[in-house]
């Protein structure tokens, strides 16, 4: 079963008085339990497919599907609905509210949903922070955390609301090879107990074998498409 | 809803000099906003509490002889007092003689105001200390205007004393009119000093009501002017007038007479008659006048002409009763014609108003009800050309109305007692037009103020929202909807504005009990009136406070609205390609 459906995708931007063009009508489909990585150069439209499949920009033309939905043609409310339940992310630069501890970070969206009670909220974000290996640092705030703990909090925010996907985002471009490496490494050990869903985007072809799948993105189009 | 509470206050402290300035900013503002109400509420109450009360009263009735306002009685109508202090509301009725006076002391003379205050009413401990409050004594007390051990007990303000040069003990002149026009001159004995609490309280003279009632020639049954003390007197004044306005109605007057002519004198009813030019007109309608009807002049029934065997032209003259003195009142009036009184008024004599009301104001005692019933049955014919025992102006609306009711009273429009009732609205419109003039200054200052520190509230939240628009992006994306990001804005700008305001407010009342407890000079201080006792009064209410903090959080709140929804609309890809 496809976790992703992505059918003549176009993605265009108005920059000034021309039109770049992001994508370029890509067509692909992503099997639940994937760990796919999404490489190429930069400006090669990695981020736009990424973001457009985590529900945060909206495609130009075509039809994408994440699980059972057509996300085209939801509404903003109805795209962040989505986005809370059922898509993590995982961001380059970490993005960690940085006034929220590690703990706080990662019951963040757990409160957002609203549907757990605060011990059990507390409790579940303990526990994918003892997954990351950072319980230890729950009161700490990011500024506190090195590169490598930021982006593992990050890792567990992203997966404390059980998602079907989690899409990560040059996940080891800021982190040195060594601490990316351990992050990769955590993605695939999550990847294989939770089954859950990993797409992410690197332009570095150490990390590819970390993925189990592999597509290349080049001009905004999918390379032996 | 908590979550985001939660967080807005983490975001609060995040830039904790950026929302230390905007506090302060926002609790000086509030600050301001609570000292300048409450000052304004507590000149509001300084002017219906006390002024009000002391130089007009909630609600008055004023009563003048023959026309004349400053001749303050009704005669024989002591009644009256009564019958209005059983309307509702209504706590207090004090009877009040203020007569503008000249004060001539060894060294100087000086204008004052000459007034009467009754030592019998009963005062609750709490209206005994007001009192007391008011007029603190610098020596003697009140109770010594009823000494009987010298002549004319008064007492008066300190500053007043000095200027005449006299104390305690000395022998002060008075120049003034009685109650009937007189000019009197008599000496009153100083008993005793106070210190004005405010320049109002620098003109009066006090003496007991009982003495000043002698002083102006009033019987103990006259009654002078009324100051009411009300319930709620904002909501009950106006209510109030209407209601006394209602029950002071007059009659037709009515004076049982002797008219003497030839050695024969014969008593009957006598009614008063208007001259005034309109009246005159009508008159020659409705009665064969073979002179006209203009000074002491009288028309006597056919049957009394016959019987004295008086003709027009004839002086008769007229005896209306016995004086305080006990000698007959004796007018000399022309016989300007004879009449035939309708059924019922059968030996009605009428008598030019003026000369009327004279005589009935001279007498000891008026008849009562005697002789009322022969009145009403010649007004018939008559109509509204009878003089009533009184005239009641009609309720004045504003300080223009009363001025125009007393410029015709001073231009003798009505030779009957004339009574007025008015509340503070009309009698101190000025005063209380500076309260709202005060409240609006006030207002106006304190929204050019807000308008500032609001101009601070948006710069300083556009400020924020781009800074954090990466960060909004990554709200958006863990799944916070547009509406909760703009909450989150609202909730950080509120809470900020609601502990400035709570600080400001703290703040206004260390400020006030500090200010309340400096003492001004009275004297040749212009701002003497907003004084009390030398202090300024602050009045904070908590209904007003919690509703100018919450002003304070509202206008915060719908400043922060733009930049809020701002923030909200930002598309979540854009937000997170955002580099600061």
């Amino acid at each position: 079963m496809n976790i992703v459906e992505i059918r003549n995708l176009t993605k265009n931007y108005p920059l000034g008085n021309t039109t770049v063009h992001a994508l370029r009508g890509i067509d692909m489909d992503i099997p639940q339990g994937s760990l796919m990585s999404v490489v190429g150069p930069s400006g090669s439209g990695k981020t736009t497919l990424l973001n457009i499949v985590g529900c945060v920009d909206t495609a130009t033309t075509g039809s994408v599907k994440v699980g059972d939905r057509e996300v085209t043609t939801l509404s903003d409310r109805e795209l962040t609905r989505l986005r809370l339940r059922k898509i993590g992310f995982i961001f380059q630069t970490f993005n960690l509210v940085p006034v929220l501890s590690a703990l706080e970070n990662v019951e963040f969206p757990l409160l957002l949903q609203g549907e757990l009670s605060a011990a059990k909220v507390r409790e579940k974000s303990r526990q994918l922070l003892l997954a990351v290996g950072l319980l230890d640092h729950e009161r700490h705030k990011p500024a506190e955390l090195s590169g490598g703990q930021r982006q593992r909090v990050a890792i567990a925010r992203a997966l404390v609301t059980d998602p079907d996907l989690v899409l990560a985002d040059e996940p080891t471009a800021n982190l040195d090879s060594e601490t990316g490496e351990s992050i990769l490494r955590l993605m695939q050990t999550m990847n294989a107990e939770r089954g859950t869903t990993f797409i992410f985007s690197t332009h570095d072809p150490q990390v590819l074998r970390y993925a189990k799948s592999v597509v290349h993105i080049h001009d905004g189009r999918l390379e032996g498409a | 809803m908590k979550t985001l509470l939660f967080f807005a206050y983490r975001n609060i402290l995040r830039q904790k000099r950026r929302a230390v300035l905007l506090g302060t900013a926002m609790a000086l503002g509030t600050c301001f906003l609570v000292l300048a109400s409450s000052f304004v509420a507590g000149i509001s109450q300084t002017l219906f509490d006390r002024v009000m009360t002391y130089v007009a009263g909630h609600t008055s009735v004023l009563v003048g002889d023959r026309g004349y306002l400053y001749r303050t009685a009704l005669r024989g109508r002591a009644d009256l007092k009564e019958r209005i202090e059983k309307l509702p509301n209504v706590k207090r009725v004090s009877e009040t003689i203020g007569i503008v006076c000249r004060l001539v002391g060894p060294q100087k003379g000086d204008n004052g105001i000459f007034i009467g205050i009754d030592l019998t009413q009963k005062l609750s401990p709490a209206e005994l200390q007001e009192t007391q409050d008011n007029f603190p004594m610098v020596t003697g007390s009140f109770l010594d205007l009823k000494r009987t051990d010298v002549d004319n007990p008064a007492i008066l303000a300190k500053p007043k004393a000095d200027y005449l040069g006299v104390k305690a003990g000395d022998q002060l002149a008075v120049r003034y009119q009685d109650s009937r026009g007189r000019r009197q001159v008599t000496h009153l004995t100083v008993v005793g000093l106070f210190r004005p609490t405010n320049s109002f309280m620098e003109a009066p003279l006090f003496v007991s009501m009982d003495r000043a009632k002698i002083l102006m020639d009033m019987d103990s049954l006259d009654l002078p002017y009324l100051y009411l003390t009300l319930k709620n007197p904002k909501v009950n004044a106006v209510p109030t007038a209407d209601a006394i306005q209602k029950l002071l109605k007059p009659r037709l007057a009515a004076l049982p007479i002797s008219v003497v002519f030839g050695g024969k004198s014969q008593a009957v009813i006598c009614a008063g008659l208007k001259s005034d030019s309109v009246s005159r007109v009508r008159l020659g309608k409705v009665l064969p006048l073979a002179k006209e009807w203009k000074g002491n002049v009288v028309d006597l029934p056919n049957s009394l002409a016959t019987t004295l065997g008086a003709k027009p032209g004839d002086t008769v003259s007229v005896v209306s009763g016995r004086s305080k003195a006990g000698d007959s009142i004796v007018d000399r009036a022309v016989v300007a014609g004879t009449w035939n009184p309708p059924a019922g008024a059968e030996g009605l004599v009428l008598w030019e108003e003026d000369a009327f009301q004279g005589a009935r104001s001279f007498r000891s005692r008026l008849p009562g009800d005697t002789g009322a019933a022969l009145v009403q049955a010649a007004s018939g014919v008559l109509d509204s050309l009878l003089s009533p025992e009184w005239t009641l102006l009609p309720r004045a609306k504003s300080t223009d109305e009363v001025r125009d009711q007393m410029r015709l009273i001073g231009a003798r429009e009505w030779k009957s007692p004339v009574v007025a009732v008015r509340t503070m609205y009309e009698t101190g419109e000025q005063i209380l037009k500076l309260a709202d003039a005060l409240s609006l200054i006030t207002l106006v200052a304190v929204l050019i103020l807000f308008v500032v520190v609001l101009t601070g509230v948006v710069n300083t939240l556009r400020m924020t929202v781009r800074e954090r628009t990466r960060e909004i992006g990554t709200l958006r994306s863990l799944g916070m909807q547009a509406s909760q990001v703009r909450q989150l804005f609202l909730m950080e700008t509120g809470m900020l504005a609601l502990f400035a305001s709570l600080t400001g407010t703290v703040l206004a009342g260390l400020l006030m009990f500090g200010l309340s407890r400096l003492t001004f000079p009275l004297e040749g201080n212009p701002l003497s009136i907003l004084l009390v006792r030398g202090h300024l009064v602050f009045v904070p209410g908590m209904m007003s406070t919690l509703g100018e903090i919450l002003l304070v959080v509202g206008m915060a709140v719908i400043a922060a609205w733009g930049p809020s929804s701002q923030a909200s609309q930002l598309s979540p890809a854009n937000a997170l390609r955002h580099h600061e």
